[in-house]
């Protein structure tokens, strides 16, 4: 029978230029794809204790089954790795056009391995895969790379992936751009420049078909007109995304007194307005921009002509970076942001990582634990902010230090620096305050990839549903959501799609797509089998309780307007993490328990918790 | 008594408003502050203040008082005080949100 997936994967060893289509086992079938397969692949064929930047490690570009079909809002691709950043597991998306034509190209996944001596770019053409020299590339920008790429490879329409300087330069938070997208989280960045791996060019031709294509486009159908009923209206969020990007939100954050300002020191920022999405909107032309099928279009394209940086043309800034360079740094020039945007991307580096090590920079200057030329550094300085920016990705002096991620550091720095560094298992924090938002700390805190808000109850504690001021029941609400985006990162359903489409409509486009057929209670299931398979590869590379933890800030109270003295008590904290645990069946050391694993299917595994 | 109202994202934009202080009687309540929003701007911003011709609040309409949701406080019977800081924000609620509290299942938003 037709499916929309292939099932076959293609291999690539860059330590002997060769390649392997392979089958997909009936067991890895049972993953369904996306997160749930990369996950699956990693830790089965890394073993515990490898290294990150060495040859062992894999770069999995995991599609779904609905990559590439009609169905709106799964156009990104997954990417699962090891995290040189954290240590642990890592799943990180782009979106755009890149997974489409993977499928296109014939494949559900694409495997990397090894690491070559040479660097070298790889251009896959459906079912042929050629290696090429790279040397010559490696002055350029990310961007830069793509467009020479596909001159020399004279193939006008083919998606290339890059790496910028960051990822070259092993830069722990390097990485990896996909047009004008990012698979921002985690260094893998860092990976594909371990490999000596400087670009992938893909192109594919081949058509896709579905299983059954009546129930399939009747599944389509329905989706696009929930989804189009939400777009309507200006006032939802994916009307507002829509129209003005994810920046769109950030005073309902900021009113609340929940938008980290000033390396989180307060949840205010007086200037929040001169950065957000409307202020891009009014004062430069923006273009909007769709990933691939899809009716949401959340990209923004700024033209900013005028000013020091005149004739910059750049994607965003995301909500997330308007925080990250914007309020956490104290820089309130629109004009600045995009560069500090754009320059990322050229080089190649997650914003999020990059403005926490930043921020933790300024106030070390501020405090005193930087002495010399860098104690001259200063909050609402955006040239300080740029310079910061090229250093790391140059690993320049201060910038050496801080391209190890703001965790380690901060340690390195010493004094009370770690304190303030914010981030989890080395990972920055996202624009969002566990101190304010308690639920959203302890998703931080337990995120397998490290301060991770892709799975945090935050509309439900940002829209009042709940008081995000409380600790009682959020232990729940966030095994929930943790589980439930998960099961939508096996179809690689984009994170906002969740906003709107209802469980009965992932499980309708699934089976019409491939004659898989799952009750809610199983997606859910799966979602947490993924979770816990997770949970398992960072518990084999020693992560415990102590590691669910957040920076000491978190339990200062919040200094400023709208949200002063708000404060996370380690009391709470615990309480958090005692019921979260309890919940997820793991013992007080968050270690998954063997009957856990077992209900789960996946008893398999629990040898290697003792590795 | 004087109330601080600030205009955030689309209500920005619509109003044309970003932040002013509104003179308002003792012991008015969000609703009177809606009234007085709607007469600073000439009515121009009715439809957006109240659902159709009902008098009842928009269901666009998100108000925060001091940092706080008014559906955390008394609603839009929420009674202001001298000094307080009131802002308007989009609701950015929609979709499946609208199931949250609905006891089968808890769907939350993220960016």
């Amino acid at each position: 029978m037709a499916s929309s997936n292939w099932d076959r994967m293609l291999r690539i060893d860059l330590n002997r230029r060769t390649y392997a289509v392979e089958e997909t086992t009936a067991q890895l079938e049972e993953y369904v794809g996306g997160m749930g397969r990369g996950v699956k692949l990693l830790l089965d064929e890394m073993v515990a204790g490898a290294d990150p930047l060495g040859p062992a490690n894999r770069l999995i570009f995991s599609t779904g089954p609905l990559t590439g079909t009609l169905a709106p809002m799964f156009a990104q691709t997954c990417l699962v790795t090891k995290s040189p950043l954290t240590g642990t597991i890592l799943n990180t998306y782009a979106g755009g056009d890149l997974g489409a034509e993977i499928k296109f190209a014939g494949y559900d996944a694409l495997i990397f391995e090894g690491q070559a001596d040479d660097w070298s770019y790889i251009f896959i053409d459906d079912g042929h895969v050629s290696f090429h020299d790279a040397a010559h590339l490696l002055k350029m920008d990310s961007l830069g790379t793509e467009q020479v790429v596909r001159e020399e490879l004279g193939v006008a329409q083919a998606r290339v992936i890059t790496i910028g300087l960051a990822g070259q330069n092993l830069v722990k938070f390097a990485a990896i751009l996909s047009g004008r997208r990012v698979f921002g989280r985690g260094g893998a960045g860092a990976v594909m420049g371990s490999k000596r791996l400087k670009a992938i060019a893909i192109r594919g031709t081949r058509g896709l078909d579905v299983y059954d294509r009546g129930a399939f486009l009747a599944a389509v159908d329905e989706a696009n007109s929930v989804i189009n009923k939400e777009l309507a209206n200006e006032f939802s969020l994916l009307g507002m995304f829509s129209r003005h990007g994810t920046g769109s939100g950030m005073g309902v954050v900021n009113e609340q007194g929940a938008l980290p300002t000033r390396n989180h020191y307060m949840g205010y920022f007086a200037d929040a307005d001169k950065i957000d999405s409307y202020a891009y909107a009014r004062d430069y032309p923006t273009r909007i921009i769709s990933c691939y099928a899809c009716p949401v279009h959340c990209g923004q394209v700024h033209h900013i002509n005028k000013g020091p940086w005149a004739g910059l043309v750049t994607r965003g800034p995301e909500y997330e970076t308007m925080y990250a360079l914007g309020s956490e740094v104290l820089n309130s020039s629109a004009e600045a942001l995009a560069k500090a945007n754009d320059l990322c991307e050229r080089l190649g580096m997650d914003t999020l990582t990059a403005g926490t090590a930043v921020a933790l920079a300024l106030e070390c200057a501020e405090k005193g634990i930087i002495k010399g030329e860098g104690s001259k550094l200063k909050f609402g300085d955006p040239r300080a902010v740029l310079t910061l920016l090229e250093d790391i990705a140059h690993r320049r002096g201060l910038g050496d230090l801080l391209a190890e991620g703001p965790g380690v550091a901060a340690r390195e720095l010493g004094g009370e620096a770690p304190a303030f560094a914010m981030q989890v298992k080395n990972s920055g924090f996202a624009a969002w305050m566990p101190r304010r938002m308690k639920g959203t700390g302890l998703s931080f805190a337990t995120a397998n990839r490290g301060g991770c808000h892709k799975r945090a109850p935050i509309g439900a504690e940002i829209m009042g549903f709940v008081d995000m001021d409380a600790v009682e029941g959020k232990a729940a609400m966030v095994k929930e959501i943790q589980d439930k985006v998960n099961a939508i990162f096996t179809l690689v359903g984009c994170r906002f799609s969740e906003f709107v489409l209802p469980l009965e409509s992932y499980l309708a486009l699934l089976e019409g797509a491939t004659g898989t057929s799952l009750s809610a209670e199983e997606f859910m299931t799966l979602g947490e089998r993924i979770w816990n398979l997770e949970r398992v590869f960072n518990v084999a590379e020693g992560f415990r309780r102590k590691d669910d933890s957040l920076p000491g800030r978190c339990y200062t109270p919040i200094v400023g307007e709208r949200s002063k003295g708000a404060v996370l008590t380690e009391e709470g904290m615990n309480y958090m993490l005692d019921e979260y645990y309890s919940l997820r069946g793991w013992d007080s050391e968050g270690v998954p328990q063997a009957a856990k694993l077992a209900e789960l299917g996946i008893e398999a595994y629990i040898a290697r918790m003792s590795t | 008594m004087k109330v601080q109202v600030k205009f955030t994202s689309l209500y920005r934009v619509r109003t044309r408003i970003k932040e002013t202080q509104l003179e308002l009687p003792e012991g008015s309540t969000l609703y009177d502050l809606l009234a007085a929003v709607d007469a600073l701007t000439g009515g121009s911003c009715h439809t957006l203040l109240y659902d159709g011709e009902a008098g009842r609040p928009g269901p666009n309409l998100l108000l925060i008082v001091n940092g706080v949701p008014s559906a955390r406080l008394a609603g839009y019977g929420t009674t202001l005080k001298d000094g307080d800081s009131v802002a308007f924000v989009p609701p950015m609620a929609g979709g499946s949100l609208g199931s949250f509290g609905g006891g089968a299942s808890v769907w939350v938003l993220s960016c």
